[in-house]
């Protein structure tokens, strides 16, 4: 077996759901519910795979047959025995129980001797930051507190196969970012991750590779960046086209602001001042905002937020107060992002609009792609993975240090 | 945008895989087995399991160990009181009431703690069998073992009132762990087959203490093996394991009531194969029961 990390083969989990909830002797009558279908993929060592799709979607019951909590129906896996799983805060804890002495029980829960957890203590209370609690009981501690611990131990017991559903959400930025590097670290040493999470920058920059399931069948498998755009697009409303017409869009819930300013369309210009929603890399970008103002405003200022599709927030392009006394009517304004410093991809813009309070917002109001123009990549293999932006700048020719 | 990145890529020797993972096969149903292989593997964990069900039992209570020693000391007095002096029912060979029924008592009280724990533990352990693996027998073997600590302190009982009444263990008492063993295996056998069964059907439970009361009257307990026909003990020793392990756990303290011989040796048998038959059945019907919650 080389290099396997994880094979899953057709795999397929069918769970009966009780169609009464009374349980008498006898077999209730029972509804089967297919919670996965015909999942197949493998991962090889080192990498990490992962998980996306809406909540339903099968991802958390994926992760429970690859923990062995529960069997599949039909289909088969092969992994590495040493798996383990970090599925919700907590698990696996005795809260009576020290953290001390829940260390060594999940040690032992993954099959370990003392003597390899002894080793491993230190450095598990040190990445959980909870030297002084160590040896309370852990149902005093904090949320946050049984989190990390729980991730230190899942993460410093040398799994061959790391399993973590959506738990680090809990945790605050600076220990999900030191979580977010401990799992590259895991499979820099040859180990598998497994990555169920719902934050698509998270996913973007950990995974290599990326599953996206809905109603228990794999919909996308492959590069993470490709299955996140087609996911994302799938899950946003339909594309609006190159001058979106903003008035029927869905707002926000909490910003329902005083009715006196309503956004009303959006349009891309290329640089001939044709509508278009696909640049060539380093093409001005034209944007149009159309406004509606419905009772006189002394002032309005437009905020505009350019996005990658996975949600990664780039810049802001803010207006700024703008023109006293607006009577009722409608307005546009436009600017043009020039040079674009935008690598090949999908993104997005967000559009605010405020006076003296906040007045309307529309989350993803308009979509548009670069397209690679293979200008300045000596290897156009790398045109995907140059990162988030481009600055000009070409590197001297080397030249002989002299020494004297 | 991310895609693989040369720094992520493995070092040679690992993409090799020289040194391959124990792999395992996660596959619908996996021929039926006893699981031994897992289980042994885990044993440290078992460890843990019965440590994790004794400490928090002692530690947050007023009477903390004093629980373990409490039911058989109350059941001797009762026991004395009711039946023996009242009831009239006899002890054995001359054997002062209080130790004769104390000596039961102890291995009785083994046996009722650990098959009523191990039958419920499944249900007491939800939250935790479904959120995490390891093989599922340790949960009513650990719940079985956690009562021999009980065992343990009631002993200390024992010894004290061994003295005031002028017995000494002789050699025999080297035997005891076997019919340690014994009652274990009988508080196993009964903690798989309940719990294995109270997978589909809950109410099972509810059954548990009847059961154990019933068995009460049919174990050597309170009264003496003797009271019954001869024909009839050996079929009582071989059909019930408890009335050889209560009747051992006499003969090895007090050197009194039947001499284990081969009707104790066929009950050991037959609970050797009702556990394994409880593990095979617990093993099948285990691998539902993180979907019936």
């Amino acid at each position: 077996m080389t290099g396997i990390g994880i094979r899953v083969e057709s795999l397929g989990k069918r769970y009966r759901i009780a169609a009464t909830g009374e349980r008498r002797l006898g077999r209730p009558r029972r509804r089967p519910l297919w919670a996965l279908r015909g999942v197949s993929f493998e991962a090889p060592r080192g990498t990490t795979v992962g998980v996306i799709g809406r909540n339903g979607a099968g991802k958390t019951t994926l992760l429970k047959v690859l923990s062995r909590i529960t069997p599949p129906t039909e289909g088969r896996v092969v992994l590495p025995r040493r798996t383990s799983a970090l599925l919700e805060v907590g698990t696996g804890f005795h809260p009576e129980l020290t953290g001390r002495e829940n260390v060594y029980l999940n040690g032992a829960i993954l099959g370990m001797r003392r003597r390899e957890i002894a080793r491993k203590f230190d450095e598990i209370v040190a990445f959980a930051e909870i030297e002084e609690f160590i040896d309370a009981p852990v149902k005093r501690y904090s949320s946050g507190m049984s989190l990390r611990l729980a991730f230190a131990v899942a993460a410093h017991l040398e799994p061959d196969v790391l399993l973590v559903d959506e738990v680090l959400a809990v945790g605050d930025a600076s220990f999900q970012s030191k979580c977010l590097g401990k799992m590259d670290e895991v499979t820099g040493q040859g180990r598998t991750v497994v990555l169920v999470s719902h934050s698509m920058p998270t996913i973007a920059s950990l995974a290599d590779r990326c599953l996206w399931l809905d109603r228990g069948e794999i919909v996308a498998e492959g590069v993470t960046a490709d299955v996140i755009r087609r996911y994302l697009a799938s899950a946003l409303p339909a594309d609006p086209g190159a001058a979106a017409d903003l008035s029927g869009r869905e707002r926000p819930r909490e910003h329902p602001g005083p009715r006196e300013l309503f956004l009303r369309s959006i349009t891309l210009l290329d640089a001939n001042g044709a509508p278009s929603r696909s640049f060539y890399e380093g093409d001005p970008i034209g944007v149009e905002v159309g406004f509606e103002v419905t009772r006189p405003l002394g002032w309005v200022e437009l905020r505009c937020y350019v996005n990658t599709i996975e949600g990664v927030w780039l810049f802001a392009a803010n207006s700024g107060k703008r023109r006293r006394d607006l009577d009722p009517g409608y307005y546009t304004t436009a600017t043009t992002f020039a040079p674009n410093h935008l690598r090949p991809g999908s993104y997005t813009i967000d559009l605010g609009m405020q006076s003296a309070v906040p007045q309307d917002m529309v989350p993803d109001a308009i979509r548009f792609e670069i397209e690679s123009s293979l200008e300045g990549y000596d290897d156009p293999a790398w045109a995907g993975s140059m990162g988030l932006v481009r600055f000009d700048y070409s590197w001297s020719d080397p030249e002989p240090v002299v020494r004297e | 945008m991310t895609t693989v990145s040369p720094d992520r890529a493995l070092p040679p020797s690992q993409m090799l895989g020289n040194e391959a993972a124990d792999l395992i096969l996660i596959e619908p149903r996996a021929r039926v087995s006893l699981g031994l292989g897992e289980l042994w593997r885990h044993r440290e964990l078992a460890w843990f399991l019965v440590l994790r069900a004794v400490k928090p039992r002692y530690r947050q209570t007023v009477l903390g160990v004093g629980w373990a020693v409490v039911p058989p000391v109350a059941m001797m007095v009762v026991f004395s009181v009711f039946l023996n002096r009242f009831a009239g029912v006899p002890s054995e060979s001359g054997i002062p009431y209080p130790i004769f029924s104390f000596s039961g008592l102890l291995a009785w009280q083994y046996f009722a703690v650990g098959a009523t724990r191990g039958a419920g533990s499944l249900l007491g352990n939800a939250a935790f069998l479904t959120k995490i693996y390891f093989p599922r027998p340790l949960i009513p073997l650990s719940a079985v073992l956690a009562a021999l600590f009980d065992l343990a302190i009631a002993f200390l009982v024992l010894v004290p009132l061994m003295a005031y009444y002028g017995y000494t263990p002789g050699w025999a008492a080297l035997t005891l762990p076997a019919f340690v063993a014994l009652a274990t295996a009988a508080a196993l056998a009964v903690s798989l087959w309940i719990a294995a069964a109270g997978v589909q059907y809950r109410d099972l439970g509810l059954a548990v203490p009847l059961l154990i009361q019933v068995w009460l009257f049919a174990t050597p307990v309170a009264y003496p093996l003797s009271v019954f026909p001869d024909g009839w003990q050996t079929a009582l020793l071989v059909a019930n394991p408890m009335a050889t392990v209560v009747e051992g756990f006499r003969w090895a303290l007090l050197g009194t009531g039947a001499v284990p011989g081969w009707p104790s040796a066929a009950s050991a048998a037959l609970t050797l194969v009702a556990v394994l038959g409880g593990l095979l059945f617990f093993n099948r019907m285990e691998r539902t029961y993180a979907d019936e919650i």
